[in-house]
Parts: C-alpha cells; sequence; structure tokens
C-alpha cells in the first residue's frame, strides 16, 4: 500500500514537472514563431469577401468588427488583397483617420464607397481602397502607406490634418505602440531622423502575453463570416452626442506649442517628403481634410475641439509653403464641409458631406488623369 | 462560472484531496458549498437580495430535509452540530458586513447582520413547526407546491417584474427602476429539482436515511451548483461513502475532463458564440445559406458550451473523489430524436422520466383505457417536453421549442412504429446500411437544430422571421 502511493506520488511529480516544461517551451518557443506571418494567413477573400475597410471596432459583438494590432492580418483581411481580375485598373488607395475610413458611415457611404459608385463602369476603371485608419497619426498612416506600395497603388490620396503632425504623439498611438518591429523598420527605411526608435521586448512576443493577440487573429476570421453575411462592419447607434461646437473654456495651447512658438518645429512633416521622394512609381496627392468650422460660443478662437484658430492658421500657411517647397500635389479642403454636415466629431462626415467630398476628389481625380494623358502625349 | 472561479475551484479541491482525510469529505462539500453560493450570486441592485437568495437556497435546503429525513435513526447529535455550524457560518458572514474577516465581503455577497438573524429565527421557528407536525405529507406536497411556484415567478418576467417591484418598494427604492433581471436566484433550478427529488424519494421509501450534512451537501454541491448534472441522492451517497480509487488514477481522469471541458468552453462555445444565431443575426442576415450557417453553428455552440461546463464539473468533483453521472454521451450523433434525448443532458431527461412521464403515462392509460394508446404516448411526449422547455423560462418560444420536439418525437414514434409493423419486427437490410444510418443523424440533428431556432431567440416573430428566411427561394 505504502509502495503504490509512493509510486504515485513520484508519477504525479514526474506529470507537473513534464507539463511545466512543456508549457515553457511552447511559451518561449512562441517568441520565434511569432516572427512568421501568421497573421496573413486568412479565410478574407478566399471564403468570404474582403472587408470594405481596414478592421476596427471598439463593441465587436455589435460591430462584426474589431481593433487589432496584426497589420498582416488587417491587410490580409481587406478587399485590396483580393487578386485584382484586371491589371489594366487604375487602383488609387485613400489614406487617412476615421474620416476617411468613414465613421458612422456604410461602406457604401464612405468616400471610397461613393468614389466606387460615381466610376463604377467608367470607361477609365478606376478602384478606390479605403486604407483609412481610425487613429489620427502621421506615422500610422506612413505604416499603411508602406504597406500599400506593396499593391503597387497608381495614386495614393492621402489626407491629412494638423492633429496627425504633433511629433510628440506619433508613438502614443496604439497601433504604433503594439508593432514596434515594423515601426523601427520604417523609421530606418524612411530615414526618420525626428522620430525615436521603439524599444522592442522580447519577452513580449512570449505565448502568453501574445494570448490577446492571438485571440483577435480567430476571432477576427469569426466576424469575417458575420461581415460577408450581413455586410455590417461597425455599429451604428441610432442618436449619438453632436461634435462640440460651444467652447466655455479657451485653450491658448496646442499641444505644447504656444501661439508664440513657431508650430512647424513641432510637427513631423519630415515623414511626408521622404515618403513621397523613396515612393517613386507611386503618385501622391496631399489633401488637408475638411474640419468643422464651429459658429458656436468662443468660435472666435477656437474652431472646433481639436483646433485653437492660431495653430489652425498657421498649419494652413506650413502646408502650402512646405508642399510647393516640395514639389507636392496639394488640396486645401479644410472648409469645403458646411458646420451641419459634421456628426460625432469635427472630422466625422455625414452622408451629405460624403458627397459633398466625393464629387470635389471626384474633380482632383478627373483633373489627375487628365494631367497623366497630358504628359502620356 | 469564469476561469478564475474553475481554477480556484479545481485548487481547493486538489488542497482537499492531497492534505486532508476522507473522514472530512462531507464538511469540505459543505464549507465549501456554501461559500459558493454567497460567492457566485451575482450582486444586486435590489438591497440585500444577493444577499437574500443564498440564505434562503440554505433555509430551504434545512426546511425540505427536516420533511424528507427519517424521524428515527438519525444521529441527533450529529445533524444538531451540522444545524448549529451552518447557522453560524450564516452568522459570521452576516457579522463580516461590520468586521471585514480578510476582505471577505470584496468576494461575496454579505447579507446585513440583523437581517441574517432575523431570517435565521423564522428558519428556526418553521423548522422546530415541522418537526413536530404527524402530517407529513401536506406538508411535503405543500414543499413541492412552493418549489413550483417559486420557480414560476423566477421563470415568468412579469412574474419577476412584479417582485421586483415589489422588493424595492419594501426596500424603499425607486420603483421605475424595477427589471425582472434583478431576480436572479443563481442555482435555484438544480436545487429545486435535486430537493424534489428528495422530497419524492423520501415520499416512496417513508423517510430518507441521509444526514443534515450530506443533504446539504448533496443540494449545493459545489462543482454541480450552477449547471448540474442533477444527481441521485442515493447515488450520491454512495459516492460519499465509497472507498476512493487511487489518487493518480482520478487526477489523470480529472485533468483530462476539465483539460476537454475548458477547451469545448472557452474555445469552441466561446468562438461559435460569435457566429451562431442570436436576435440581431436573426434580424439581419438575408441569405438563406449564411442563416443556415449560424442555426447550425448554434447547435454545436449550445452543446460544447454545456458539455464543456459538464465535463468541468465532472473533473473538478472527481479531484475530490466523486463521480457524478454524464449529462451528456455524443447526441448529436443520434439516429433518432429518441435517442438524442435519451444522450441531451440525461439527468434532466431522466428527472422528467422518473417524476413527470412514467407515473403520468401509468396514470392515463389505466384512467383511460379506450384511448388509443398512441394518443396518450403522444400528449405525454409533447407535454413533457413542454415542461423541460419551460424549465428554461416561461415564454412562448420556450412553449414552442416543448411543442416542436415533441410533435417530434411523436412523429418519430408513429413511423418507427409503421415500419416496424410493416417489416415484421425485422429491420430491413437498407436500415443497416450505412447511408440510412448517416441519413438519420443528419436529419435527426437538423430537425434538433431548427427546434434551437425557438431556443436562441426571445419572440417568436424573430423565429418566424428565421424560419422564412431559411425556407425562402
Amino acid at each position: 500500500m505504502k509502495n503504490d502511493s509512493t509510486s504515485s506520488a513520484i508519477s504525479i511529480k514526474r506529470i507537473i514537472i513534464k507539463t511545466i516544461l512543456i508549457l515553457l517551451i511552447i511559451n518561449f518557443g512562441w517568441i520565434y514563431l511569432s516572427k512568421l506571418p501568421i497573421g496573413e494567413v486568412s479565410l478574407y477573400n478566399l471564403f468570404f469577401d474582403g472587408r470594405y475597410r481596414l478592421p476596427f471596432g471598439e463593441n465587436p459583438k455589435r460591430s462584426y468588427n474589431l481593433s487589432l494590432y496584426n497589420l498582416d492580418a488587417m491587410f490580409a483581411s481587406h478587399e485590396i488583397n483580393k487578386k485584382q481580375a484586371d491589371v489594366e485598373d487604375i487602383h488609387v488607395v485613400l489614406i487617412g483617420d476615421s474620416s476617411i475610413w468613414g465613421f458612422l458611415q456604410k461602406p457604401d457611404n464612405t468616400l471610397s464607397g461613393l468614389l466606387n459608385k460615381i466610376f463604377m463602369g467608367d470607361d477609365k476603371n478606376i478602384v478606390f481602397h479605403n486604407l483609412g485608419y481610425p487613429s489620427i497619426s502621421i506615422l500610422k498612416d506612413l505604416m499603411v502607406v508602406d504597406r500599400a506600395l506593396e499593391y503597387n497603388p497608381d495614386l495614393i490620396l492621402w489626407f491629412i490634418t494638423l492633429e496627425a503632425l504633433p511629433k510628440e504623439k506619433q508613438l502614443e498611438i496604439p497601433i504604433i505602440k503594439n508593432n514596434p518591429g515594423i515601426v523601427n523598420s520604417i523609421i530606418e527605411k524612411y530615414e526618420l531622423s525626428e522620430i525615436k526608435l521603439i524599444e522592442e521586448k522580447l519577452l513580449d512576443n512570449t505565448l502568453w502575453n501574445q494570448r490577446r493577440n492571438i485571440s483577435d487573429l480567430l476571432d477576427l476570421q469569426l466576424y469575417g463570416i458575420l461581415w460577408d453575411a450581413t455586410g455590417i462592419d461597425q455599429e451604428y447607434p441610432e442618436t449619438y452626442n453632436p461634435a462640440q461646437r460651444d467652447f466655455m473654456e479657451i485653450i491658448e495651447q496646442y499641444y505644447s506649442v504656444n501661439p508664440d512658438d513657431k508650430l512647424e518645429n513641432f510637427l513631423a512633416l519630415e515623414i511626408i517628403e521622404n515618403v513621397i521622394e523613396k515612393s517613386k512609381g507611386t503618385d501622391f496627392i496631399l489633401i488637408n481634410e475638411p474640419i468643422l468650422i464651429s459658429e458656436g460660443a468662443n468660435s472666435s478662437v477656437q474652431y472646433n475641439y481639436y483646433y485653437p484658430r492660431w495653430a489652425y492658421d498657421q498649419y494652413r500657411l506650413i502646408m502650402k509653403e512646405y508642399t510647393q517647397k516640395n514639389n507636392i500635389k496639394y488640396y486645401d479642403l479644410w472648409d469645403l464641409i458646411p458646420e451641419s454636415e459634421f456628426t460625432n466629431s469635427a472630422i466625422h462626415f455625414s452622408e451629405g458631406a460624403e458627397k459633398i467630398l466625393a464629387d470635389k476628389i471626384t474633380l482632383v481625380i478627373e483633373e489627375y488623369i487628365d494631367q497623366n494623358r497630358n504628359n502620356d502625349k | 462560472m469564469n476561469l478564475n472561479q474553475i481554477i480556484f475551484f479545481i485548487s481547493i479541491s486538489l488542497l482537499y484531496r492531497l492534505f486532508l482525510k476522507n473522514k472530512w469529505l462531507e464538511w469540505f462539500i459543505l464549507l465549501i458549498s456554501i461559500a459558493t453560493i454567497f460567492w457566485l450570486q451575482p450582486i444586486s441592485t435590489i438591497r440585500t437580495l444577493d444577499s437574500l437568495f443564498p440564505t434562503l437556497s440554505i433555509s430551504i435546503g434545512i426546511i425540505s430535509w427536516i420533511i424528507a429525513s427519517k424521524k428515527e435513526g438519525l444521529n441527533f447529535r450529529e445533524n444538531i452540530i451540522t444545524f448549529v455550524s451552518v447557522i453560524s457560518i450564516l452568522l459570521i458572514i452576516g457579522i463580516s458586513h461590520f468586521i471585514p474577516i480578510l476582505g471577505f465581503s470584496k468576494f461575496v455577497s454579505v447579507p446585513n447582520f440583523i437581517h441574517t438573524l432575523q431570517y435565521l429565527i423564522i428558519l428556526c421557528f418553521i423548522v422546530f413547526t415541522i418537526r413536530f407536525v404527524h402530517s407529513k405529507e401536506i406538508i411535503l406536497w405543500g414543499m413541492i407546491g412552493i418549489l413550483i411556484l417559486i420557480f414560476i415567478i423566477l421563470k415568468n418576467d412579469p412574474l419577476s417584474y412584479t417582485l421586483s417591484a415589489y422588493l424595492r418598494q419594501i426596500n424603499k427604492q425607486t420603483i421605475n427602476l424595477a427589471s425582472s433581471d434583478e431576480i436572479a436566484w443563481v442555482g435555484y433550478s438544480y436545487i429545486a429539482f435535486r430537493m424534489m427529488h428528495a422530497l419524492i424519494e423520501s415520499k416512496k421509501r417513508k423517510g430518507l436515511d441521509v444526514s443534515l450534512r450530506s443533504y446539504l451537501g448533496y443540494l449545493l454541491y459545489f462543482p454541480a451548483f450552477l449547471a448540474g448534472p442533477i444527481d441521485r441522492i442515493d447515488h450520491f451517497q454512495e459516492e460519499i461513502l465509497s472507498i476512493k480509487k487511487p489518487l493518480i488514477e482520478d487526477l489523470l481522469k480529472a485533468g483530462e475532463l476539465i483539460a476537454f471541458g475548458l477547451f469545448q468552453k472557452f474555445i469552441l462555445a466561446d468562438s461559435l458564440a460569435i457566429i451562431s444565431l442570436n436576435e440581431a443575426l436573426s434580424a439581419t442576415i438575408t441569405s438563406k445559406y449564411w442563416m443556415w450557417f449560424v442555426v447550425i453553428v448554434y447547435a454545436f455552440r449550445i452543446y460544447f458550451d454545456f458539455n464543456g461546463y459538464t465535463n468541468i464539473a465532472l473533473g473538478i468533483s472527481r479531484i475530490i473523489g466523486i463521480q457524478i453521472p454524464e449529462n451528456f454521451n455524443r447526441p448529436l450523433l443520434s439516429p433518432t430524436l429518441t435517442i438524442f434525448w435519451n444522450n441531451w443532458h440525461i439527468t434532466l431527461t431522466q428527472w422528467f422520466r422518473a417524476y413527470y412521464f412514467n407515473p403520468m403515462t401509468r396514470f392515463l392509460r389505466k384512467k383511460f383505457r379506450s384511448v388509443n394508446p398512441h394518443l396518450i404516448m403522444g400528449f405525454m411526449q409533447i407535454t413533457t417536453m413542454i415542461l423541460i422547455g419551460l424549465w428554461h423560462g416561461i415564454s412562448y418560444n420556450f412553449l414552442a421549442w416543448g411543442v416542436w420536439n415533441g410533435v417530434g418525437l411523436f412523429l418519430q414514434n408513429i413511423i418507427t412504429g409503421f415500419i416496424t409493423r410493416r417489416t415484421g419486427g425485422r429491420k430491413p437490410f437498407w436500415q443497416i446500411s450505412v447511408i440510412y444510418k448517416s441519413f438519420s443523424i443528419i436529419l435527426t440533428f437538423l430537425y434538433v437544430s431548427l427546434g434551437w431556432v425557438w431556443f436562441a431567440l426571445p419572440t417568436l416573430d424573430a423565429s418566424m422571421r428565421v424560419f422564412f428566411v431559411l425556407f425562402s427561394e
């Protein structure tokens, strides 16, 4: 009897030790496995349609969409990853923040959706891809542009706004923080001198620490089924809080910048010129996206929630001079949309605003095509 | 149960098995189970309700033991010690409201001490009264009636709402915020079924030979408290008293069950939950192919969810050395509806068979000898399934689910009977073939899956819409 219990105890010990060893090997082995492009394995564009916009969702159960940080998976789930049927088509990629992604708008009513409708069946065969992503950062834009260039687009429409440019916020964006490897390689590739490299921690990539990301990858595939079945990729609330129009408290400073400071020194403009210079073969058009110009209390000093007037006015001048100096095609559409056509943020458009913007961009595209034709001749 | 709670139960069971002797088993089960019912009861917006429900679970447990147990032959001293211990535990939990013991009040719903004292005085009075009433049968049926009444109130939205409003009124809280969701008595369904089983068995056997400690342990048994299975009291007692298997054997089996259960519940079921039929999807899917997809996924999801929980419960129980009954036996591979319902939630089906279907069928066949037995059988199958449906909640949808499955069982019996008569009881060659068997399994699965449409959705309209899409051109 005693012998039995002793051998039982030995067996239990062995089982426990072996289990712990196996768990440790799997956990730390994942550090090396995580370097493989697992995110590229996707059911999108294979068993169900690719998404019209990059995955983003704060309430997955309602939006059938979720926010994740695996860039491979994000692009693999997008319709841009579909094998293009006609290589002769002109492919235009739209880069920007939540306004371009189309917050509160159904995929067909986003800027890219409307442009695709406008140019559908047109003899020019122009296809627009929505690669906007709901976070405002020029470094995040660069990350998306860099990946989008792998698909050889003909033209990139890059929508920017002042809020995307402050140097001090570039590394604070979640998708940037969670992709240190990609961000560092981009910083080196595009020779960005003003952005610091992110410290990469090896232990962040253990299986235990990556469990959330792995689960997100699986969930993204599952939500793809619901996206295909319903066409829903965002939560559409019946009511929302409209963007702030009255400003009781005036904030003079913009980030750490005072009205007396030179705003240009605080902006990560270097990113734009370096990218355009290093991306020969793809045309870029820079567009200053429309903002809400408030008519409420203290609107004489504040345009909207984001911008004191002095800062935004200075920014517009900076951009004008900067694009002229660097020979970048640039449109300033800051005041294109009436105040009433903004939804829950100073940069989120209503359906009507999307139409106004689409009409304007149509002219931009037509001008671009005409110019290209003339250049060909 | 969430993952943290499961880990706690595994750890505490392991500690018991490794360091305590078998003679402490009943005490261990009783103490952990009492703590569990307070721990798992969700915080209620109605004052004191979250502590009232667990206290009531224990109280009605004690009362039903008084009714169900034999008067003679029981160890009086042992039962008094258990009774005083349980009362003391409740008082300690009550006092901890004022003197936080190791932050106890952070983890469990702690009742107000004065309220606890009031409940206990009432409880002692009831216990004392019942002990000296001679007509046990009236009290027994009265108790069963009360259990069913509570059940009806808890499972019926308008009645729960009325109770919520009433409790808010006596607590001087806003009645406008009353909601049926506030009346959530965790574990009541299973406790009530175990209690009714014990009461009916006690009537059959003229009292149960069970101690209070053992009885409360059976009622509130923590691994099976939330999702069953519904064990039989004599089997549970046998397991408590049995010589335990070697530790290594129990741990290996427990590990297998728990690992399998966790995989089923937290990986398979939770993932499938995303893409299975729900109210929002029933309203937004327009393609019949996708609708079939989410309906079928729901059938898998509910199976993995429930079976996962059961396996975890079986595993935790096995660590302690107690084997509780299986609740599922590959139901998705059943070739007929009868076999499906024999293999799905086995202990609940057995309960209804023992206490409703069999006695009622015997009664009806005796009473209505001229009526075709098939009709009586059909009536009993439909009403049994309706009762099982209503056990999940008293609503039109659960009623429809019961009718759907009851009618299915009835039709299947008629068809089987017809074939048997035609073939003289011998199975024709095509019935033995793999193709026929596979076809039967698929057909049964599809019928059951379509039945879940009533179960998964809150209204008949939503369910009808799903059927409309499923069978649209």
